[in-house]
């Protein structure tokens, strides 16, 4: 018997050695040694957003943050036209006029409304050479006439008017039918370059 | 110094066996950890779980207005050259011709937009019957080349779905580039390594979309988890007929188009 049980034994051996020998040969690669990835994900995940999402831009910017969040705009986000906002938070916390620098051009604009052939027709474009520029002179900015935080056509005008214009007499803010705070600096020169007089 | 043959073989065994044990029981007795993960830890979300999740994205061509706004959130949020060489995204505009021809062509990669940037010349004047924007991005391929062909294993797939670059790794070799079918990979110009989009990674872990996601005005850039069967993702997977670029190859794409015309390579 007890050259069977050696045997036996020995057989027994070599399995446990053969299990050892997997198990090492299986969970360890020659990744210890740094020549293979190791699927580590956190030099990615670690780095830090630039571009924050509205809700937090409407955290300190309301009412502009409701106005703009049910006007036709709502989709375009706050940084696509003022920029990344991560150093202006940063900033905001202990200044409250931190700086925030948007360009007037047109371009703004133009990058969406533009007139092309591959932009599908029911999205609203405008003629570049012709829409706000006069013949022969300077293309006035889009903000001029159109409020970027409620776009839109500016409504008609449902009565007479006046010649020279005095509407904020009547539609002054907090007055009867007040104009809306979506005019940066309301004045009464101005008013007929966007408003129109109700057609007959 | 005697010492038998019987004696030097059970002491080698002994030893060899008593070696491999405390290798093997390394792992269970003291995790390994990664020193530079620990050291920076700051910004990443430590509730994340990378096994939780399956990203994925559908992009709807119908939609897109071609106004750039995508790619320059994503130079943006993640500092990229403002060199139009080097995106993570990109446009390209397709023009079809009365003649039959189609003209394809991204200007500066549609960053800035493509207002004021005139048809290919082969295609001015001749009658347009067709023509849309295709937003371009890495497509995250399940079966993905630039991981197959990685000498030194610096892309890799993660759980959730994004094929990332491990910075450290990268050699600057450029076979990934090379072997990318959809010219989703650049050479960083600063750091001489493989970049490539990451679904804004330090985004998504942290709970939100990818910067061309957020930015883009029109909604033609869905971006989800298919965890969720309620994300729009997952719905519009299930419901609408979506395509995938260059099926033939076999890389099965995770970015999905809806509305893809035939001639988009």
């Amino acid at each position: 018997m007890t050259h069977l049980t050696r045997a036996g034994l020995l057989v027994i051996l070599f399995v446990v050695a053969f299990l050892f020998l997997r198990s090492a040969s299986a969970n360890v690669t020659i990744d210890f040694i740094g020549l293979t990835h190791s699927n580590d994900t956190s030099a990615w995940a670690n780095l830090a957003v630039q571009n924050q999402d509205p809700e937090t831009c409407g955290e300190c910017h309301q009412p502009i943050g409701t106005s703009w969040g049910i006007s036709d705009h709502a989709s375009v986000t706050c940084e696509n036209c003022h920029g990344a906002t991560k150093e202006h938070i940063e900033l905001a916390r202990t200044d409250h006029d931190a700086p925030l620098a948007i360009s007037d051009a047109r371009d703004l604009c133009f990058y969406c409304h533009a007139e092309l052939a591959a932009r599908p027709p029911d999205f609203p474009q405008v003629d570049v050479a012709e829409h706000g520029a006069p013949e022969g002179g300077e293309a006035a900015p889009c903000a001029s006439c159109h409020n970027p935080h409620q776009p839109g056509i500016p409504p008609a005008i449902p009565h007479e008017i006046e010649i020279p214009p005095k509407c904020l007499t009547c539609h002054a803010q907090g007055e009867w039918v007040p104009v809306s705070d979506a005019h940066i600096e309301p004045n009464n020169a101005e008013c007929l370059t966007c408003h129109r007089p109700k057609e007959e | 110094m005697a010492i038998s043959r019987r004696r030097f073989i059970v002491l080698g065994t002994n030893a060899s066996f008593g070696g491999l044990l405390v290798y093997t029981m390394r792992g269970i007795v003291s995790p390994p950890s990664t020193p530079a993960a620990d050291a920076q830890a700051g910004d990443a979300n430590s509730d994340y779980r990378v096994e939780d999740h399956d990203w994925a994205y559908v992009i709807d061509t119908a939609k897109c207005i071609g106004c750039g706004r995508c790619a320059r959130a994503c130079k943006r949020e993640n500092n990229i050259s403002p060199h139009p060489e080097y995106n993570r995204t990109w446009i390209e505009r397709y023009t079809f011709t009365d003649d039959g021809e189609v003209h394809v062509d991204s200007p500066e990669a549609g960053i800035n937009g493509f207002y004021g940037e005139e048809l290919p010349e082969e295609a001015r004047g001749k009658k347009i019957t067709k023509s849309f924007f295709v937003p371009k991005i890495c497509n995250q391929c399940d079966v993905s080349p630039c991981v197959q062909v990685c000498p030194v294993g610096a892309s890799f797939k993660t759980a959730d779905g994004a094929v990332l670059v491990h910075k450290d790794r990268c050699i600057g070799c450029r076979y990934c580039i090379q072997a990318c079918p959809y010219g989703s990979r650049y050479l960083d110009p600063d750091e001489r390594v493989a970049d490539k989009c990451t679904w804004c990674y330090h985004r998504i872990t942290k709970g939100m979309l990818p910067a061309c996601v957020e930015a883009c005005p029109v909604g033609a850039r869905i971006f989800g988890d298919l965890r969720d069967p309620e994300s729009e993702v997952s719905k519009t997977l299930a419901e609408r007929r979506v395509h995938v670029l260059k099926p033939e190859l076999g890389t099965k794409p995770q970015i999905a188009y809806l509305n893809l015309d035939s001639a988009v390579q």
